[in-house]
């Protein structure tokens, strides 16, 4: 896909370092000198120094070309404008916008020619908030739409659930457990199979499900230590 | 009227100080209290230290009951955001950008947003002021600038016949003479040196009204 990235900062050049790795054709448009030269040092890729919000320099980034925009500079005016200047003045069939101020997210969707604002300050809470909470449960995966996610559970010496049948837990219904690591073995569990403390349980469960699971499976005194 | 400004530099506080001193109900949103000193003693309204593509700010601003926004500050960008939320979420009557690079302003006919950019207004009033005399003083442009108002003193006897022969032909249109200090309405059937002439003209037969001037000797 051809790609073209307005704003070279930390975001920027990571997610172009990605991109070209899984051999997308990606253009920078970076507005700093200094950055441009650095990002050309280290990439193999277009870099055009210039304002990603100007006409002219989206013209030579051949953005009429591009199959995505997706604008990361540190201001959300900035993102806002490049993505619709893109999506309206070149066609451009998808354009994402990185916002820094949270509630910008809804906003630019609404004001159009932005098809995803992604908002790092609530990308970074929400995973901060789950690693507080919900200590030795780690999410591995999740289903942004489905509401779904496949998490792992660590079993402790304490674990409230050790040694008892799985039959006899109580799970809730929409809560899945998939498979049991235990050392080098992995258990495909039925409810007569039980729980033992070092067990790495691997499960399908609702996000509302998750505190539940957590309940079930560790002890109080180790989520709060 | 109740208006919001957003950006108290130069241009938003100058129109600021000129609305407000006309009676109007203003608010100025700067995110630099100092710029906000700027506003003169004529001053009367609110200002508010914000961003103004923060919709918290423009809340505070009571944007619901804005009659009018004037996104003003030297970033295009800004301005341009601001007044899509004032447009799209505030659903606000007029709303007016100040916009520097004109290339931007075309993506934005759909949003309903009026948009006014110094650099092609300068580069337009300029060309023109090169073009016409300096003793004529274009008052508005008409029609897509196809006829204009002007304003002009006659210096010589020479000049008044031949703005009575152009008057004659239907070329030029007088709309008022001023004359020893009296304003005369009705159409002149004659001139002296000193009168100044208010009339309309169209753009091509400029050329005539400059040649008015260009034979005195300076």
């Amino acid at each position: 896909m051809q790609i073209v990235i307005v704003g070279a900062g930390e975001v920027g050049y990571s997610l172009a370092e990605a991109l070209l790795k899984n051999k997308h054709q990606v253009t920078i448009i970076e507005k700093e000198p200094a950055r441009c030269n650095g990002v050309v040092k280290l990439l193999n890729t277009v870099v055009i120094q210039g304002d990603g919000t100007n006409v002219s320099t989206l013209a030579d980034a051949e953005l009429d070309k591009a199959d995505i925009l997706i604008a990361l500079t540190g201001r959300d005016q900035d993102n806002l404008i490049a993505c619709q200047l893109a999506s309206k003045r070149f066609h451009v069939p998808r354009t994402i916008a990185r916002v820094t101020r949270r509630q910008n997210k809804k906003l630019f969707e609404q004001l159009g020619g932005v098809d995803t604002a992604v908002s790092t300050t609530e990308i970074i809470s929400t995973i901060v908030e789950e690693e507080v909470s919900l200590k030795n449960i780690v999410t591995l995966l999740n289903f942004k739409d489905a509401n779904v996610a496949i998490v792992e559970v660590a079993i402790g010496e304490d674990s409230p659930a050790r040694d008892k049948h799985i039959v006899d837990l109580d799970l809730p219904e929409d809560c899945v457990l998939i498979c049991i690591f235990r050392g080098n073995e992995v258990i495909f569990p039925h409810g007569l199979t039980s729980i033992k403390a070092g067990d790495k349980i691997l499960s399908v469960t609702t996000k509302k499900n998750k505190t539940l699971l957590k309940n079930l499976m560790i002890s109080e005194a180790s989520s709060s230590a | 009227m109740y208006a919001i400004i957003i950006g108290s530099g130069r241009v938003g506080s100058a129109l600021a100080t000129a609305l407000s001193g006309e009676g109007n109900n203003i608010v100025v949103i700067d995110s630099h209290e100092d710029k906000l000193r700027r506003l003169g003693p004529e001053f009367t309204g609110q200002v508010i230290v914000g961003d103004g593509t923060d919709i918290a700010a423009l809340q505070e601003a009571k944007i619901e009951e804005a009659d009018a926004l004037i996104a003003a500050t030297g970033d295009d960008n800004s301005n341009l955001m601001s007044a899509q939320i004032a447009k799209k979420m505030f659903s606000v009557k007029r709303v007016l950008v100040r916009i520097k690079d004109p290339n931007r302003v075309s993506v934005y006919k759909e949003y309903d947003l009026e948009t006014v950019s110094a650099t092609t207004l300068a580069a337009q009033k300029l060309a023109e002021m090169l073009k016409t005399s300096r003793e004529i003083e274009i008052l508005d442009r008409i029609g897509n600038n196809k006829a204009k108002i002007v304003k002009f003193e006659l210096p010589t006897p020479k000049t008044c016949d031949t703005l009575l022969r152009m008057i004659g032909s239907g070329v030029f249109n007088p709309a008022l003479v001023y004359v020893n200090g009296k304003p005369e309405l009705r159409p002149p059937d004659k001139l002296v040196p000193g009168a100044i002439v208010v009339g309309s003209i169209l753009s091509e037969d400029m050329k005539r009204l400059n040649r008015l001037f260009s034979g005195k000797k300076s």
